[in-house]
């Protein structure tokens, strides 16, 4: 009596938990064994998890990647103005360490990568290598399918990955892949409820404070891909961080050495032929205007779509000729602007 | 053996198995005290806690005292090493005796698989499980963010943070009693009861006869009696009582906050014995409805001193605490529940009854699935019996199986989350 019902508990286990995995592997919301199917809808918005399946299995010939600051490039518009079939593998809080994971995986993929388009947060550069924005889950960036049951019997990937979408027949459009301005609010007053003014000031870091981690950044994680694809275009670009950024940067004695920084790395890249610059960072009238942003660095969609026409056409970029100059410019710009008279 | 010899064998044992316990769980908290005490400068090794040690080194400790009293046959290495690190009790108790134990190992009669016990012990596991991973994680992930962010809440949301946690560890501790126990008798070994609902006790005496009972019955036998227990007049006993709580709270944690933590056990045990006898003089008598209260006032307590419990630092606790008396600051109209409280039990599952009942549309449907929890867990706590007691005139019928392959899977469907980040510095 009791052993029918050990084999009945057995069977309906095995059962419940075989249809869940086959569930999840037959619709690959986070594109482990496959593209995307015709006929479903996809939810396209957790980096950490969906990034290597897109990086092993999306068809693309570019890739964007870098930071939250690249979250919301319109792929549609690269396609349009550039002529390229973008794939988005940004990660919030990339380090250098997280770009170098995805590019490695991409490099894996039967995809000819022509252009890599990646910012550059020297915030995260000057940090101690080989730290990550997030541990993420092993079993998603490695190569065998046998530790992959945290993905396959998961409840959160069956219902909100797999069934929601088709039940609200809604997926993500695949060129706003991880956008987030849909959700985001800006303005001034909402940069004010996160923004606090410092009220301590440090001392001056001297200038080249950040140089050495800079440089094992750059050697360790970021070099050896531009070196092992001399033919990818690579475009590299300093965003537009609002004016609370460089008054953070002044207080606690950053500033300094964070554009010295900044030139270390420049000038690092210039040397490469496969690689263009772009500086945004200038872009004053912008940047002291809080209601382009939605806290002190993340900036309206808007910039983004206007950073893609500069990819095409060439403004903003760094060369040979001018980067002294631009640099000298921003460091004059941050020497006498009165900060406080933009605190919202 | 001698007696002298035996008493230094003894005194050795226990002294070695505690200077173990003390190197790994309490020579960091010993350091930071001297470093704070005398300004100096040690450096905390930073030692890492092997799995079940407080509980492992409490088993060893009684077997030693046991043999030296005579009560233990000789053993063989095989039987006392499984008797130690027997699996389903390993990690987090129930602190088992060498009597319960060691018998079963030998008897014969158990060494064959029995549908009837195995079943009867996937049931004990599959609700100890449904307890620990359906209820206590959801409760863990309110108390976990309300104590991460405890300055930033008002007096309503400390109140429901702290009654969060108090859900949490309960069901956390009985859902793995149930599942130590449930291992065992998978495999024909009977595992000591360790609780029985000990939220509906009348006094924190009773509490403790329900809550962690194996280490009752360890402090007892090898702490309190030895220290002369109720024998040696009243204010001995209570001194003894305080001795045993103190190191009941400094066994659970290396910290002033479980010091406290047991301080307060001890206070509350010490006032009930007095009241105890003062009831017997005074010859009261209480109705349903004192039982009530009391169970209520003995909730109440046990649960603000959880507090110190799970707080990082003993002004986290009071900070909480303190905390409390400004729930009603704003009167009625200031009540309101933090987003991510009710975001913590807004499971996936939810989704889809909310939407087609049309639920998400009614006032204050953010608050609906914190609700079912706690309706749930007071359900649970307080008015249903324990699995102990049901268990006793269970028959599986196939509803019954079908509900636990349902429980089952959906545990295992859960213990996996999705990594989702919101990072707004880059």
């Amino acid at each position: 009596m009791t052993k029918k019902h050990c084999i009945l508990f057995a069977i309906l286990s095995a059962l419940a938990l075989f249809a869940a995995a086959a569930t999840v592997v037959m619709a690959d919301p986070f594109f482990q064994y496959h593209k995307p199917l015709d006929g479903l809808y996809y939810l396209i918005d957790n980096k950490i998890s969906q990034n290597p399946g897109i990086a092993a299995h999306f068809t693309y010939d570019s890739i964007i990647t870098g930071s939250s600051m690249t979250v919301n490039f319109d792929t549609a518009l690269f396609a349009e103005k550039l002529g390229l079939n973008a794939a988005k593998l940004s990660y919030d809080g990339a380090y250098p360490k997280d770009i170098d994971t995805i590019l490695t995986l991409a490099e894996k993929s039967p995809n000819e990568i022509h252009t890599v388009i990646l910012n550059i947060d020297i915030y995260n550069y000057k940090a101690n290598p080989g730290i990550t924005a997030y541990e993420v889950p092993a079993y998603l960036y490695n190569d065998t399918p046998l530790d992959d049951f945290p993905y396959l019997l998961n409840k959160e990937v069956i219902l909100d990955y797999i069934l929601r979408p088709q039940i609200e027949r809604e997926g993500t459009p695949p060129n706003e892949a991880y956008c987030s301005w849909r959700y985001m609010y800006y303005g001034a007053e909402v940069v004010a409820e996160t923004y606090h003014a410092p009220s301590v000031f440090s001392e001056e870091l001297p200038a080249d404070a950040f140089a050495e981690n800079v440089t094992a950044n750059l050697e360790t994680y970021i070099l050896p891909h531009i070196e092992k694809m001399p033919d990818t275009r690579f475009v590299i670009f300093f965003p537009p961080y609002s004016v609370l950024y460089w008054y953070d940067r002044c207080a606690d004695g950053s500033l300094a050495a964070e554009l010295a920084a900044e030139k270390q790395v420049i000038e690092t890249l210039l040397a490469y032929p496969n690689v263009e610059i772009y500086y945004f960072q200038n872009r004053f009238d912008y940047i002291t205007d809080l209601n382009n942003y939605s806290d002190y660095t993340h900036y309206r969609h808007e910039m983004n779509d206007y950073m893609t026409d500069c990819f095409a056409d060439g403004t903003g970029r760094l060369t040979e000729e001018n980067y002294l100059a631009v640099l000298e410019e921003m460091y004059a710009w941050t020497q006498n602007c009165t900060f406080t008279t933009y605190i919202p | 053996m001698k007696t002298p010899h035996k008493k230094a064998v003894l005194t050795g044992g226990v002294l070695g198995n505690l200077c173990v316990l003390f190197y790994f769980k309490y020579f960091d908290f010993l350091l930071e005290n001297i470093n704070k005490l005398f300004h100096t400068g040690f450096t905390l090794p930073g030692v890492l806690l092997p799995l079940g040690i407080s509980f492992f080194t409490f088993q060893q400790i009684a077997f030693l005292a046991d043999t030296a009293h005579g009560a233990v046959s000789r053993q063989t290495v095989t039987d006392y090493a499984l008797f130690v690190t027997f699996f389903p009790q390993l990690i987090a108790g129930p602190i088992v005796s060498h009597e319960e134990m060691l018998p079963q190992f030998q008897d014969i009669t158990r060494k064959h698989f029995d549908y009837e016990d195995f079943y009867m012990g996937l049931r004990l596991f599959v609700l100890g499980l449904g307890k620990k991973v359906l209820l206590a994680d959801t409760f863990g992930i309110a108390a976990g963010w309300g104590f991460q962010n405890y300055m930033s809440l008002d007096g309503l949301n400390t109140f429901l943070v702290i009654i969060f946690y108090s859900f949490q560890i309960y069901l956390d501790f009985s859902g793995y009693c149930d599942m130590a126990r449930g291992l065992g008798l998978m495999f024909r070994i009977k595992i000591a009861v360790n609780f029985l609902s000990p939220y509906q006790a009348a006094n924190i005496t009773e509490f403790w006869d329900k809550w962690h009972i194996t280490l009752t019955r360890f402090f007892t036998r090898y702490l309190y009696i030895p220290l002369g227990g109720n024998r040696k007049g009243k204010l001995r006993t209570y001194f003894n009582i305080m001795i045993v709580f103190l190191c009941s709270g400094i066994w659970h944690g290396a910290g002033w906050t479980f010091l406290i933590w047991g301080f307060l056990h001890g206070v509350l045990s010490v006032l009930t014995h007095v009241w105890h006898d003062v009831k017997i003089r005074l010859q009261i008598h209480g109705g349903h409805f004192l039982h009530g209260i009391s169970v209520l006032f003995t909730f109440l307590f046990v649960t603000l001193a959880w507090t110190f419990f799970r707080a990082d630092t003993v002004n986290q606790a009071l900070y909480m605490l303190k905390n409390l008396t400004g729930i009603f600051a704003n009167g009625l109209q200031g009540l309101n529940v933090h987003k991510k409280i009710t975001e913590a039990f807004q499971l996936p599952e939810f989704f889809y009854p909310m939407k087609f009942f049309r639920l998400d549309t009614l006032p204050l449907h953010s608050c609906y699935c914190m609700f079912l929890f706690i309706l749930a867990a007071v359900l649970l706590i307080f008015f249903c019996k324990n699995l102990y007691e049901s268990e006793k005139n269970y028959r599986p019928r196939i509803p019954g199986t079908i509900a636990l392959s349902v429980i089952f899977v959906w545990c295992v469907l859960s213990f996996s989350g999705i990594s989702a980040f919101l990072y707004f510095n880059f």
